[in-house]
């Protein structure tokens, strides 16, 4: 019972990592899944199932949208790329992160007087 | 249509999330099997990494907004499928359920058409009854009906009403159209209708100036009149019709549905044309009065302004009195006296539903216990307990929805049934339907109903931690103790409940009994009423009309198997009758300080014909023809000459102007108006010296048959074979009339408090019997440990009967105070009546004993090492 608590946590930073990983081009719930965990090297541990509900969750937001596409492999998948207002909502949402880590990081090394 | 497409959009979706999910799965397995893993391992920890599927699709489905509607149908779906596999249950709730609602739907909708709803005319708030009232002497501050003279002088000067009508009653003998009938007739002022809102749709209504004597030979009829006497005749209007031996037009018929609820069933209407000799100054507070608000003026203004005007009327009259009046609204004064009655029933009924829905309860948390398993798992997968405890109501609503269905069938056939047997005195009973206020009060308390029984097991069963359930094998242990303490509360609760239910029948049965064995003064055995009304066109004045009735009494006499005839201007039991002052020779007391007393104008058989004891001197006869002379009942006689002997004395019957009577014997007292309240003091003249057109023929016969019945119809009819002649009553039947009320209440009463007796029984066998099958093992281990049959008995017993003694002795404090609150429904029988609560207890406790008692007894049949053994 505790998988709700993990996913609430990240909810917001999670529909942030999507949609920057979203931004090198069109994917499927498994390969943005890969991609977080392999480009923070393997810090960032999610549960795929919890992607689901935040893919579908932007979706319905209208900053992704979704196409079922053939796969390299042959296989029909859906895949998610961002729209123009996901890529505003991604800077928006990025400037956010910025200045709650300049905050964080503030409060952790406060400057000399 | 768009609702459709939603469907179809919703399917597509589900079946997209299916197939994302099984497809990320599917090539994650991939990936692992690539890199070395066995394929079944991949196809596993590709599961792990996903994590729960179940709940990731639930938050998906949550994200598109429409998953409340969904879960509702999945868990009404799952209800459903419960409910099919367990028949006996389903059966149980939703019958008890549909009587429960049904029952209630019924009384509801009774009160609903009876006291809630305003009165069927525009703007019903604005009408009024007016009462004067005469706080001096008379010392009524409760109302008296209207004089006329003082309507007339309302009329003058009243200026906070639109419209002000008087109405009194007259009956009249309609002749010329088949068999003579006697009519009730309502006078009215022409300005009633109007004042009401009610047109007659055929004619017109009375004008002023058919508001004067001699100008009022003119009639409305009543639409159930014109359907059943003049066959619906289109042409009616302007027709003249003989009543009393007059002629009368018909101007107008009244609306289909139109009804006059404060007022018995009226045939005819006529205008009221007051005449001379009913404007007399003082007295004669014979007539009723509405009135209609004007709009924007509050009643209490528009009273200030009465009591101005009843001040200057009370000025202008020689003797000292203080004339007041009261506003009541028309729709209280309708309503009042059936008002307690009908909540007394509500409130039983209400008693009943509650007992079902806490033997549901209690069936649900037995049910419950079961389904820990199958709960737990749910919860492992990842329901929240907000979710179950959803599920859990969606599933009490649905079986309370079930019984809320079957209920308005039942309520249907219940009010049909309850309509058949209502007595006449509750008013406006034709108004009574299912309508939509109706339905919405059945849909409401079946959901509330839903919510009060499954509430308790819901909020139970979700707070069982899932692991617990999972790992002990429950059938060892004997369930939680708090589960317990929980069912035997719900048991205390239903025996408080039917204890009270059933003290209340108990208290209006003794009533009852009392009532109808009250000592009556008279006797009802194989005496027959007739009502008779001489037309003054053919006995136009008293001398005929004496003839008339010596000669009917001899030839009535002269039957064969007639014991005794009389006739009096009044039946018994038939409510309020005729009253005066008695006037004693040099009073100096003013009129109003004077006794008063009932005056009833009998012929000299009628003491021997009802079976009232002379207690002395004897009863006038043909001989006292030419001196005046009456008959006092025993109280009259001790309230004018205490101690003294009245035989002989003279008094006058009304003021001085009154003729002196003397007084030649005195008889036993009657309860002759009503039977709750006690004997009046009443006078008894002779019918020839006292003019009265209406009067009551009372024939004692040996024994009742139709032979006699028809012998003294064809007498009347040999005497004047233009006379109505309404159908006989025995006084045994008027007798059921005046009692049927108390009769119906009761009767209803008592069927609720033996339902609530019935369920609460059933509920606490329930309960025990479960408690013993649950603690098998136990009863096991005590028989193993030495006990014998009858200690388990005797333990079960009491234990069971623990929870009832408390409920009980809460339900006896409540049944005492209930009492209290309707102790002007109960006759002569106190709110704390020993009797009813030591036979209603004694019958709560015995039964619940027993239904004890009985699980008890299969208890003991277990045989110890098979209990053990059986995990």
């Amino acid at each position: 019972m505790t998988q709700p608590k993990h996913v609430e946590l990240l909810q917001g930073t999670l529909d942030m990592l999507i949609l920057r990983t979203l931004l090198f081009g069109p994917l499927h719930g498994h390969g943005i899944a890969k991609h977080i965990q392999r480009t923070s090297d393997e810090v960032l541990q999610i549960e795929h199932g919890s992607l689901y509900p935040a893919l579908h969750r932007l979706e319905r937001q209208g900053w992704i949208a979704s196409r079922w596409q053939n796969t390299d492999r042959g296989r029909e998948m859906k895949f998610y790329r961002l729209t123009a207002a996901g890529r505003k909502q991604l800077t928006v949402a990025e400037s956010k992160w910025k200045q709650l880590a300049r905050a964080i990081g503030r409060v952790m090394r406060p400057r000399p007087a | 249509m768009w609702w459709w497409k939603r469907r179809k959009q919703g399917q597509t979706r589900e079946q997209d999330l299916a197939r994302e999910i099984r497809d990320h799965l599917a090539l994650e397995a991939e990936e692992r099997t690539e890199s070395g893993v066995a394929p079944r391992e991949a196809r596993y920890a590709a599961r792990r990494a996903f994590g729960n599927t179940t709940l990731a699709a639930e938050l998906t489905r949550e994200v598109w907004g429409w998953a409340w509607w969904d879960r509702l149908k999945q868990d009404v779906r799952y209800g459903l499928r419960m409910l099919r596999k367990s028949p006996a249950f389903t059966a149980a709730a939703v019958l008890s359920l549909a009587l429960g609602i049904g029952a209630n739907t019924a009384i509801f909708s009774i009160i609903h058409a009876v006291l809630l709803r305003p009165l069927p005319f525009p703007d019903p708030e604005r009408l009024f009854s007016i009462h004067e009232t005469e706080s001096g002497t008379l010392g009524s501050s409760e109302g008296l009906p209207v004089s006329a003279l003082h309507f007339k002088t309302w009329q003058k000067e009243f200026r906070s009403f639109e419209r002000i009508a008087l109405l009194g009653w007259e009956s009249l003998n309609l002749t010329g159209t088949g068999e003579p009938l006697r009519l009730d007739v309502e006078r009215v002022s022409a300005s009633l209708f109007p004042l009401l809102g009610v047109q007659p749709p055929l004619g017109r209504n009375f004008l002023e100036e058919e508001d004067q004597p001699g100008h009022d030979h003119v009639v409305i009829l009543s639409h159930s009149l014109w359907r059943s006497r003049f066959q619906s005749d289109q042409g009616i209007i302007g027709r003249k019709i003989m009543l009393d031996g007059r002629a009368f037009e018909v101007v107008g018929v009244l609306p289909a549905g139109f009804r006059a609820p404060w007022l018995d069933t009226v045939d005819l209407w006529k205008p009221f044309a007051i005449r001379d000799d009913e404007l007399s100054p003082i007295g004669d507070f014979n007539y009723d009065c509405l009135a209609r608000l004007k709009k924007g003026i509050s009643p209490d203004r528009a009273l200030a302004e009465i009591k101005v005007v009843q001040n200057s009327i009370a000025r202008t009259i020689p003797e000292r009195i203080e004339l007041g009046a009261v506003l009541t609204p028309l729709g209280d004064e309708t309503t009042a006296k059936s008002r307690e009655g009908l909540w007394l029933l509500l409130a039983a009924v209400g008693t009943v539903l509650f007992i079902v829905c806490i033997n549901i309860a209690n069936l649900l948390l037995a049910r419950a216990t079961v389904r820990r398993r199958e709960l737990a798992v749910r919860a492992a997968i990842g329901a929240s307990r907000a979710r179950l405890c959803r599920q859990m109501l969606t599933e009490s609503l649905t079986i309370s929805a079930l019984g809320g269905g079957a209920g308005l069938v039942v309520a249907n056939s219940a009010l049909g049934l309850i309509l058949a047997h209502a007595p006449a005195t509750i008013p406006r009973l034709d108004e009574v339907r299912l309508d939509s206020t109706v339905l919405l009060f059945a849909f409401l308390i079946s959901a509330v109903t839903g919510i009060v029984f499954g509430f308790l097991p819901a909020w139970r069963l979700s707070q069982a931690a899932p692991q617990d359930a999972l790992k002990s094998d429950a059938r060892t242990t004997s369930g939680s103790r708090a589960s317990g303490r929980l069912r035997r509360l719900l048991v205390g609760c239903e025996v408080g409940l039917c204890t009270v239910c059933l003290a209340l029948a108990g208290l209006l049965m003794h009533s009852f009994y009392r009532l109808i064995h009250v000592d009556r003064g008279f006797a009802v055995e194989r005496i027959l009423n007739l009502n008779l009304a001489l037309p003054s066109t053919r006995y136009p004045d008293m001398p005929a009309r004496t003839r008339f009735v010596r000669r009917l009494l001899d030839q009535a006499q002269q039957l064969p198997g007639v014991v005794a005839a009389s006739v009096s201007n009044r039946e018994l039991l038939s409510g309020e009758g005729s009253n005066n002052f008695v006037t004693l020779q040099g009073t100096k007391v003013p009129l109003l300080e004077r006794p008063l007393v009932d005056f009833r104008c009998i012929s000299p058989g009628y003491f021997r014909t009802f079976g009232i004891p002379v207690v002395q001197g004897r009863v006038f006869d043909e001989a006292d023809v030419h001196h005046r002379v009456a008959v006092l009942s025993a109280k009259t006689a001790r309230m004018l000459w205490p101690g003294q002997n009245p035989i002989g004395r003279h008094f006058r019957l009304g003021d001085e102007e009154s003729p002196l009577a003397e007084v030649t014997g005195v008889v036993g007292d009657v309860r002759g108006t009503t039977l709750d309240k006690l004997p009046n003091p009443t006078v008894y003249l002779p019918y020839w010296q006292r003019d009265r057109s209406d009067m009551v023929l009372a024939v004692t016969t040996a024994m009742d048959t139709a032979a006699i019945r028809t012998a003294l119809r064809d007498e009347i009819h040999k005497l004047d074979a233009e006379l109505p002649v309404p159908a006989l009553r025995t006084m045994e039947q008027v007798l059921d009339r005046a009692v049927a009320p108390r009769r119906f209440q009761l009767t209803l009463v008592l069927l609720f408090g033996v339902t609530a007796l019935l369920l609460a029984t059933m509920g606490i066998y329930g309960v025990v019997s479960y408690s013993v099958a649950q603690r098998r093992a136990e009863m096991g281990i005590r028989m193993a440990l030495g006990a014998t049959a009858g200690d388990v008995r005797r333990l079960i017993v009491r234990q069971g009967l623990a929870p009832v003694t408390a409920g009980w002795a809460v339900g006896v404090l409540g049944a005492l105070a209930v009492a209290r609150l309707v102790r002007s429904l109960l006759f002569e029988t106190g709110a704390a009546d020993q009797v009813t609560l030591w036979v209603v207890s004694g019958i709560v406790l015995l039964v619940a004993a027993a239904a004890c008692y009985l699980p008890g007894r299969r208890a003991t049949r277990i045989d110890p090492i098979a209990a053990l053994r059986y995990q």
